[in-house]
């Protein structure tokens, strides 16, 4: 730990403590290691963090996992990056902010942070997230990708479509994140105080942005954590809370810190008290702007930002990179599709190397030269594919066996799997262990682990699961 | 490109020809309100002069310029002057039209009331054939519209429901050009140009937007850095649905109207922002006032008077903005300072002052006069050592030597002023001929208050003139109080009447805006502290007057001491109090309390010792209050600094002379007593008592450190924002030092008790 010199300016943590995973109905496996193309999820945002220059992550796993995780991790030869473990309770209460203070009552954290989901996949050059956060000493900077489009089916039972889009108003020049709300919270006007438009005369809003849970933070809102146990969660309690504090002015925080109304007994005040004291400025840094000709908006002569010490800033993700967060079925699936394309991104074929590394499929999978499996199709190791199968857009597992004439397209099969002759495959998830005999049909179905689908039965748009098994769970 | 495609554009290339080859214009030359009154008595607003022009010729000038091919002049009340005036124009008029091929027309409708009604009227008489822009009589601008009727026709030729283009123009919120009245906030699809929803509120603190736009897109923008041109590019859709509703009265009606039946009809509105310009309506005094310096400081180049447009006057134009015509005659002395403009044949005394005005054709100005931002119109004379600050005078009107006229003052046509006499601020006098006016047309009447504006009243007045005068005001607002709940914002009939007090957009944002962002955080937590400074102090000042009231009914009526409290922990939510703060309002009222009855009895406390029984006479009284305030340290702690900022400050101020004197004299006893009631825990004092002085000023309640200034003078909220002096600081500490010394007794006392009692524990 002692080997860098310099404090880095970033640390990188990832939050992979998180129960739910999108598949728990059908996989016990935990949400970080379910199989994306040929890597557990949480090989990606590592693997991401590797290649934007980290060497150092800290990775918040819960303790019942902590074992699994990082056999897993140190299986995967390609991650060259010293992982630091810290284990928080298996408590549903215990949210991501709590995580935070973890990692602080440990003293792990010393400078700025960059906190990122387990589940992310994205390929965005952290530079330009990084510069959005320096240009403007924010205190937030939080990534926004648009919203992937929901055109292809779901496999599943259907279910209803909701709506709750994330409604973001950001100042269109500076992307300052002015506020944030969802449409479910809104009935049917969305109001906007009147001194906010004047400050920011335009507002842009946007419903087609998500939030892909990347943020980076100063250091002090740390402090702003621990002085309010009250904040569970980093995304929906402290993010919130941030964008909504912002528009503050510093004339009350002075006012405040001078004890002129001295915090009373209500907490709470202490606490807005607090937000404010704590993301005081360096002193310098407050007289260099005061000195330069800077300001971020005009019109008026008020203060750069408008002496708000704190300051939210977007980082709207360009509509081509990829920026995925598992975090349901479709999305789920959604990857597995764009599998082969992600890991030809992240793996930028270095000089000397043939794309041999990224081979679809795995020298030790036997696959029947009179097999057909296309360019976006990934193979696991010592899978058996036989005569006459077709796979099309698909990423099939470990160990798998798959009897002639099968017929597999836009589906995700996953280890241990074992496909019968004759089957047709469509746009499906099955799941380790499952067994699926001669004959049978699926479309847009999802196959619980270690589900045994009989022969030539014929199932579409349905979640087959062996209800014992989960009930037992 | 196919062939059919080919011919479609050459089809549609045609057509735009044929909409382009006559643009006709429409000039609404009456606005439907009554902000000038009671100038507009006896002109249309059309042709009040400003700098020295019918306003009306700007905007014709600037339709020219755009290159409109025909005008039509839309007017109701002095129609007959308008026609007179276009007849007599040599470029409009029948006998002109000397370089130009514009025509001008004027149609006349007596029973039209609003703008609506004028377009219904065109619609009926059948008078447009294609696209036409939209204006009103009082417009002044200098924009280049090519590029949005471009843009108008580029959509109108994919597009047939897009019936309008309203033109705004990129300004900042706080621009002086946008008025208060005219505040647009547009929320548009800026991908296409549309507008999705308009809003022109201002009154309300939180502005709405229906979320229902974000369903069929997904990004919007909501732009409040719009200023309205009041330029509409309308298509030959936009009569005929004027004709279709009868609500649209206004083009805002029409623009509403049309986007909530978006989904019905399919009509769109769009809008086009110019990026560089000047547009303006003279829409209210303050407008007036604004644009004529505009036009004096050369922002609406090129109506510039020296460069004959519009009206072909020729000045000399002189640095710091001075035009002056040939004929004039300047007497020794007379100082044309910055920004004047003065008419032909106009006769300026010795030592007379001008700046910021325009003065009309043969005025003439006697000797050491100072006129300042004011507008006089022709012939009108003033005499010697008159004053005039930012006021109109209409044609024809005296004013006699040595008199003045405050700010805001409006004389009407022929109003005669006798000498050394003294007008308010924000006066309107009418003559004769106006109150003939006034009285004689009560079919004018009608029309007032059909649109809600029937609020003015007259009042004779006699300012030393040869002649009958009538004040001429708003109706104060109790007339039409049953529209006033709904009213949370700036009444705009008010702000437009006070025209020469700069525009208050501040009235609509700011003063609370700091409080507001924190709003959310308080509607729950009344008690707040995070409150913007100067609300907390305007607050907890009527929250001190409450506690007072209801403290004097618990020593003076005998109230029940338990409803006091409830009446003050109420209050104290209404007024979002802190409880530190309710804690030292409660001691302080409590020792204002006998100060005030010895007042009313008229009773002179001579001896510290009568003031001492008067406070704890009263103290007793109150006791329950105190026991359910005071009932931990801290509150206690609260009281006693309070305590000790009213002794403190108590002592030099003469009004409280002599109570203040001998209650800080009776210090120690007071001391003692509010602890042997239980009052002041011994800890606490102890506590006090050791703490650094400096540490107490900190405590002290800020609008009482200032009270000795009258209680509505800045200097007492200058202190909110802490820069009290480090010299106030010191002698407040020095203060605080001689109260420690003199309590010395007492604290050292219970000291020894203390000790006593710990000595005690410890044996035991």
């Amino acid at each position: 730990m002692m080997a860098f010199d310099k404090v880095e300016e970033l640390q990188a943590v990832v939050l992979a403590a998180g129960a739910s995973s999108p598949l728990e109905e059908l996989i016990s496996t935990p949400k970080s290691l379910l199989s994306v193309g040929r890597y557990p999820l949480i090989y990606y945002p590592l693997k991401w963090l590797q290649n934007n220059g980290f060497r150092r992550v800290l990775l918040v796993v819960s303790e019942s996992t902590h074992q699994e995780i990082s056999v897993a991790v140190s299986a995967t030869s390609e991650i060259d990056i010293e992982i630091d473990y810290v284990t928080v309770p298996d408590d549903d209460d215990f949210g991501t902010a709590d995580s935070i203070r973890t990692l602080h009552n440990k003293q792990k954290l010393h400078s700025d942070l960059l906190i990122i989901p387990c589940d992310i996949i994205c390929d965005l050059n952290l530079q330009d997230v990084a510069n959005v956060f320096r240009i403007h000493d924010a205190s937030l900077a939080a990534v926004y990708h648009k919203t992937m489009s929901n055109e292809n089916v779901i496999p599943g039972t259907k279910t209803k479509k909701q709506h709750d889009r994330e409604i973001i108003g950001l100042e269109p020049v500076s992307n300052r994140l002015i506020l944030s709300t969802s449409e479910a919270d809104i009935d049917e006007y969305l109001e906007i105080r009147r001194y906010l438009l004047t400050r920011y005369p335009r507002i842009s809003l946007r419903a087609s942005l998500e939030d892909c849970h990347i943020y980076l933070l100063k250091k002090w809102v740390l402090d702003y954590l621990l002085a309010d146990p009250n904040i569970g969660t980093v995304r929906s309690e402290l993010i919130p809370k941030l964008i909504k504090k912002q528009h503050q002015s510093r004339s009350i925080d002075f006012e405040l810190s001078n004890g002129r109304f001295a915090p009373s007994e209500q907490g709470h005040h202490a606490d807005t008290d607090h937000l404010n004291r704590i993301a005081a400025e360096d002193n310098l840094d407050v007289l260099a702007r005061e000195m330069s000709f800077f300001t971020d908006h005009n019109g008026d002569m008020e203060d750069p930002y408008f002496g708000n010490s704190i300051r939210c800033f977007a980082y709207v993700a360009p509509d081509e990179s990829t920026c995925l967060r598992v975090k349901s079925v479709a999305s789920f699936c959604e990857v597995n599709r764009q599998a082969s394309k992600i890991l030809q991104q992240l793996h930028p074929a270095k000089p000397g190397e043939t794309k041999q590394t990224l081979s679809q499929i795995y020298t030790s999978a036997n696959v029947h030269g009179k097999a057909l499996v296309g360019q976006d199709s990934l193979i696991g190791e010592m899978t058996k594919i036989g005569e006459k199968v077709s796979v099309k857009r698909s990423v099939i597992g470990r160990n798998c066996t798959i009897g002639e004439r099968s017929k597999i397209t836009m589906s995700v099969i996953m280890d241990d799997v074992v496909i019968g002759e004759g089957c047709h495959i469509q746009g499906s998830i099955i799941c380790s262990q499952a067994h699926i005999k001669l004959n049978a049909e699926l479309k847009d179905c999802l196959v619980g682990q270690g589900y045994e689908v009989s022969e030539g039965s014929k199932f579409a748009n349905d979640t087959l699961t062996d209800e014992d098994r989960l009930i037992e769970i | 490109m196919s062939a059919q495609a080919k011919k479609k554009t050459g089809r549609e290339g045609k057509e735009a020809f044929k909409a382009e080859d006559v643009l006709q214009a429409v000039i609404i030359a009456d606005s439907f309100n009554e902000r000038f009154k009671p100038l507009t008595l006896q002109q249309p607003r059309a042709l009040l002069p400003l700098a020295n022009c019918p306003a009306i010729a700007y905007t014709l000038e600037f339709l020219a310029d755009v290159g409109v091919h025909e005008i039509l002049i839309f007017c109701r009340v002095h129609a007959d002057k308008i026609r007179a005036y276009i007849d007599a124009h040599p470029k409009w008029g029948k006998k002109g039209r000397r370089h130009r091929s514009v025509v001008v027309q004027v149609i006349v409708s007596e029973d039209c009331y609003s703008m609506g009604d004028a377009l219904r009227e065109i619609d009926a008489k059948n008078l447009i054939r294609g696209d036409f822009i939209l204006v009103q009589g009082d417009l002044v601008a200098n924009v280049d519209l090519q590029p949005a009727l471009a843009a108008h026709r580029g959509r109108r030729s994919t597009d047939k429901n897009s019936v309008m283009t309203v033109v705004v123009r990129h300004v900042a919120p706080r621009h002086p050009a946008r008025c208060l009245e005219d505040q647009i906030i547009l929320t548009v699809d800026s991908t296409n140009q549309r507008v999705l929803h308009f809003q022109k509120d201002v009154s309300h603190k939180r502005t709405r937007f229906p979320v229902n736009v974000l369903e069929e897109r997904d990004a919007v923008e909501i732009r409040n850095d719009l200023l309205d041109c009041h330029i509409s590019i309308c298509s030959t859709l936009v009569p005929p649905l004027f004709s279709d509703n009868f609500d649209y009265l206004t083009r805002d009606d029409f623009v509403r109207g049309i986007l909530i039946n978006e989904e019905i009809l399919g009509n769109t509105i769009h809008y086009h922002v110019l990026e560089s310009g000047y547009t303006a309506r003279i829409s209210n005094l303050h407008m007036y006032d604004l644009v004529s310096r505009d036009i004096i400081s050369r922002w609406v180049f090129p109506f510039c008077p020296d460069l004959g447009f519009p009206d072909g006057s020729a000045y000399n134009y002189k640095r710091h903005h001075v035009y002056v015509p040939r004929r004039v005659v300047l007497a020794r002395g007379a100082e044309l300072e910055e920004n004047v403009l003065l008419g032909r044949d106009c006769v300026i005394g010795n030592n007379t002052k001008i700046r910021n005005s325009v003065i009309g054709d043969n005025c003439k100005i006697g000797d050491n006069c100072v006129i300042d931002g004011s507008y006089l119109w022709d012939n009108c004379e003033i005499g010697s050592k008159v004053r005039i600050e930012s006021g109109v005078l209409a044609s024809g009107c005296r004013v006699g030597d040595e008199s003045q006229l405050e700010r805001g003052c409006v004389l009407s046509y022929n109003v005669h002023i006798g000498s050394g006499q003294q007008l308010r601020g924000g006066v309107r006098l009418i003559g004769e001929e106006d109150n003939q006016i006034l009285v004689e047309k009560p079919e004018d009447q009608d029309m007032d208050t059909e649109t809600g504006l029937d609020n003015f009243e007259t009042l004779p007045e006699d300012y030393g003139s040869d002649q009958k005068l009538w004040s001429f005001q708003l109706k104060p607002d109790g007339d039409n109080d049953e529209d006033e709940s709904e009213k949370t914002g700036p009444d705009f009939n008010q702000v437009s009447w006070n025209w020469w007090i700069p525009p208050a957009l501040e009235l609509a944002y700011s003063p609370e805006e700091e409080s507001d962002s924190d709003e959310e955080e308080c509607e729950d937590f009344t008690d707040a502290p995070a409150l913007g400074v100067h609300h907390a102090v305007g607050n907890a000042w009527q929250f001190y007057l409450e506690i007072f009231d209801s403290l004097m009914g618990v020593t003076n009526e005998d109230v029940n001491p338990e409803n006091a409290v409830l009446e003050i922990n109420s209050s104290k939510h209404a007024y979002g109090i802190s409880m530190s703060d309710v804690n030292k309002l409660v001691l302080r009222a409590v020792l204002e309390i006998p100060e005030l009855r010895g007042k009313t009895s008229k009773k002179e406390f001579s001896s510290s010792n009568e003031v001492h029984n008067e406070v704890t006479n009263i103290v007793k009284k109150v006791l329950p209050v105190f026991r359910n305030y005071y009932r931990n340290a801290e509150s206690q702690l609260d009281a006693l600094f309070s305590l000790e900022d009213c002794l403190v400050n108590y002592i030099d101020m003469t009004k409280h002379q002599p109570y203040g004197a001998h209650l800080a004299d009776s210090a120690m006893k007071l001391f003692h007593f509010l602890y042997e009631q239980d009052i002041l825990g011994e800890e606490v004092i102890l506590k006090w008592y050791r703490q650094a002085s400096n540490k107490h000023v900190e405590q002290f309640l800020p609008f009482f450190l200032h009270e000795s200034s009258s209680p509505t003078s800045p200097s007492r909220r200058r202190h909110q924002s802490g820069d009290l002096t480090d010299e106030d600081v010191q002698s407040l500490i020095k203060k605080i030092d001689a109260l420690k010394k003199k309590v010395e007794k007492f604290v050292v006392w219970l000291m020894e008790a203390e000790e006593e009692d710990d000595s005690d524990q410890n044996e035991e």
